[in-house]
């Protein structure tokens, strides 16, 4: 009980270093793939660092100052219903449908925030994340549906329960972890799927009036945000760990393969990602919830 | 070719050919747009470029427009001139509308009027210019950049 | 041990800051040609940190790059304008210094520190790969040193800056 709570108070600093590591090693990854030396594996702490050392701040009005906040605020919150190893935090309070009911408060905070900057390409911006996250979401909530219809709960915890002794989901459900994996793809907001923030076309997007302090919030953001989706990948489809050095293993197994495919993808454009969200990761997912079903 | 040879039929002998791949005809003033379609419809229907040139000691501009014509592989130079003082003359949008912005550059570098485009009185690369247009041979670059410009003193120099 | 006073403390900083320096991605005239050799692998920036931003809200450095035309000039100051303290300006390639080969030109201003504060000229018409990556590494010694400090010099002469600026922009 006291484990607990401690490690309520101390997991959104443990997620936001891991954060950075794995940021900062997938700027490593890349630059060795592209044959040249890359910046060093800390860089991303002092990007951050520099930004919130800056002097002047431009501001757009009160709104503006709450995006940040207040998706700050969901990230803290959503990472309290992740169950670590050896400590549940607050998983046995909210299952797994209030989970993805939360992690969609914090885009929509950043919409209202980013839309108050007098800035044409914001606006483009913020519709071209929202349609992407409605149509990324039809497939992960399929692939739910699924998991839930297998293993007879919502509680996250009795999920991992049951992918005890390598039942893992990934090797018993194969087609539903292809598909979660693709929507979880999408969610990072990785490089075929980028729209959002495409930095030659709409000068990225919702974040193109901040600077400074606020930017420096966006990206602690970003980076818990990379430990939420790696960390639910792998107690959803790779049945958790034991204890910390496995977890992490596994959520960088998880990180290598996404990169890896992101440094040869060039960037979908906006009708074609929404295509193909609704074309193969739909028909995958309904045929593993069809195989879920008739087996039983 | 039979469309050479018919254009050579109709302007007789005023059609030379300075060296196998370029054509020349020189035109008066008036027959200048009705020279440019009659090469429009035999085949050459690509303006390269229009522009001018400055013939200062006999007090005339000089408009040149080269067409090309791919089936033939050929470039052809039309040229008039066109007195200097209250220089003017009329749009050719309406045989090739590619021309809108040369003509543009007609009006701002050189001055000369264009009746009938109504994008060419505007400034596009000069604002706020209150001299003559630059590109006519009267205006001296080198002291308008020495004076308008500042440059940096030094004492000694290693040229 | 006792609080830092704010010259500590930005000595403490600037020695983190120069680590990560963003660049405006903003290329301005003919020697913009030389930034995609230095960004891609051969001669490889991006391990001092240096990356390059789109928006003048997300940058530190605006590299102004080969000739300075008037109608450039405008867009440039409003530019500059908006960037967040402390900002930085490198004047890239001889048209900076003094004019270059279009000195003669009836739209070309003929040095650019009447107009912004410059911290660092790099010579050369165009400047190899080499010489544009030591520059940069010169530009980090200088903030160590707490000299680079153009920002503040354009607060204090602003006076004298602006009647620059309207004398050969006319408006």
């Amino acid at each position: 009980m006291v484990t607990n709570i401690l490690m309520i108070i101390f997991t959104p600093i443990i997620a936001f270093f891991i954060g950075v590591i794995f940021v900062g090693l997938k700027r490593k990854i890349i630059a060795r793939i592209q044959r040249r030396y890359g910046p060093p594996v800390v860089q991303p702490l002092l990007d951050i660092i520099k930004l919130l050392a800056k002097k002047e701040n431009i501001s757009h009005g009160v709104m503006f100052d709450l995006g940040p906040v207040i998706l700050l605020g969901a990230v803290i919150m959503t990472v309290q219903f992740l169950p670590t190893p050896n400590a549940p935090l607050l998983s046995n309070y909210g299952d797994l449908i209030a989970l993805i009911y939360i992690s969609v408060v914090g885009a929509l905070g950043m919409a209202l925030g980013a839309g108050e900057a007098s800035n044409p390409n914001a606006s483009i911006g913020v519709a071209k994340a929202l349609s992407l996250m409605f149509s990324y979401e039809l497939p992960f909530a399929i692939v739910v549906a699924t998991i839930i219809l297998r293993y007879q709960s919502t509680n996250i915890n009795i999920i991992i329960h049951g992918q005890s002794y390598l039942h893992w989901g990934l090797f018993f459900l194969p087609i539903t972890t292809i598909a979660g994996f693709i929507s979880i793809y999408g969610a990072m907001g990785e490089h075929p799927f980028d729209v959002a923030v495409a930095p030659q076309e709409i000068a990225t997007g919702p974040m193109v009036e901040y600077g400074g302090k606020h930017l420096g919030f966006l990206m602690i953001d970003h980076m818990m945000h990379t430990y939420i989706e790696l960390a639910l990948f792998v107690n959803l489809f790779m049945g958790g760990a034991s204890n910390w050095f496995f977890f992490i293993a596994k959520m960088f197994g998880v990180y290598f393969v996404m990169t890896v495919i992101e440094t040869v993808m060039p960037r979908f454009k906006m009708e074609n990602a929404i295509k193909y969200f609704m074309r193969w990761p739909t028909i995958l997912a309904l045929i593993g919830l069809l195989t879920v079903y008739i087996g039983g | 070719m039979k469309r050479i040879e018919y254009l050579k039929r109709i302007y007789e002998g005023r059609l030379i050919e300075i060296n196998p791949k370029r054509l020349l005809i020189t035109v008066p003033k008036d027959e200048f747009i009705s020279a440019l379609s009659t090469f429009k419809v035999n085949s050459f229907n690509q303006l390269t470029f229009v522009t001018a040139v400055d013939w200062i000691k006999e007090s005339e501009f000089e408009i040149v427009a080269n067409l090309y014509s791919r089936e033939n592989r050929l470039n052809v130079f039309v040229k008039t001139r066109i007195s200097r003082d209250n220089a003017e003359i009329q749009t050719i949008t309406s045989i090739y509308s590619v021309a809108k912005k040369y003509e543009v550059e007609l009006a701002e570098m050189f001055g000369i009027k264009v009746v009938g485009n109504e994008d060419a009185g505007k400034p596009f690369l000069l604002e706020n210019w209150k001299s003559k247009p630059p590109l006519r041979k009267e205006f001296d670059s080198v002291a308008y950049a020495a004076e308008h410009y500042e440059a940096r003193h030094v004492e000694e120099k290693n040229d | 041990m006792g609080r830092l006073d704010e010259r500590e403390a930005m000595e403490i900083l600037d020695q983190l800051r120069k680590r990560s320096l963003w660049m405006l991605h903003y290329c301005t005239a003919c020697g913009a040609v030389e930034l995609p050799p230095t960004m891609t692998s051969r001669y490889d920036m991006e391990r001092f940190g240096i990356v390059p931003f789109v928006t003048s809200r997300q940058a530190d450095i605006l590299l102004v790059t080969g000739y300075i035309n008037i109608k450039t000039l405008r867009r440039i100051v409003t530019v500059y304008e908006q960037m967040l303290d402390p900002k930085y300006v490198v004047g890239f390639g001889s048209c900076t210094i003094n004019g270059g080969i279009y000195w003669d030109s009836y739209a070309v201003a003929k040095r650019l520190d009447l107009y912004l504060p410059v911290d660092l000229y790099i010579a050369g018409c165009m400047p190899r790969p080499e010489a544009v990556i030591s520059a940069f590494r010169h530009l980090m010694r200088l903030i160590d040193e707490g000299k680079a400090d153009g920002y503040r010099r354009y607060k204090d002469n602003y006076d004298w800056f602006k009647a620059n600026q309207k004398k050969v922009l006319g408006e």
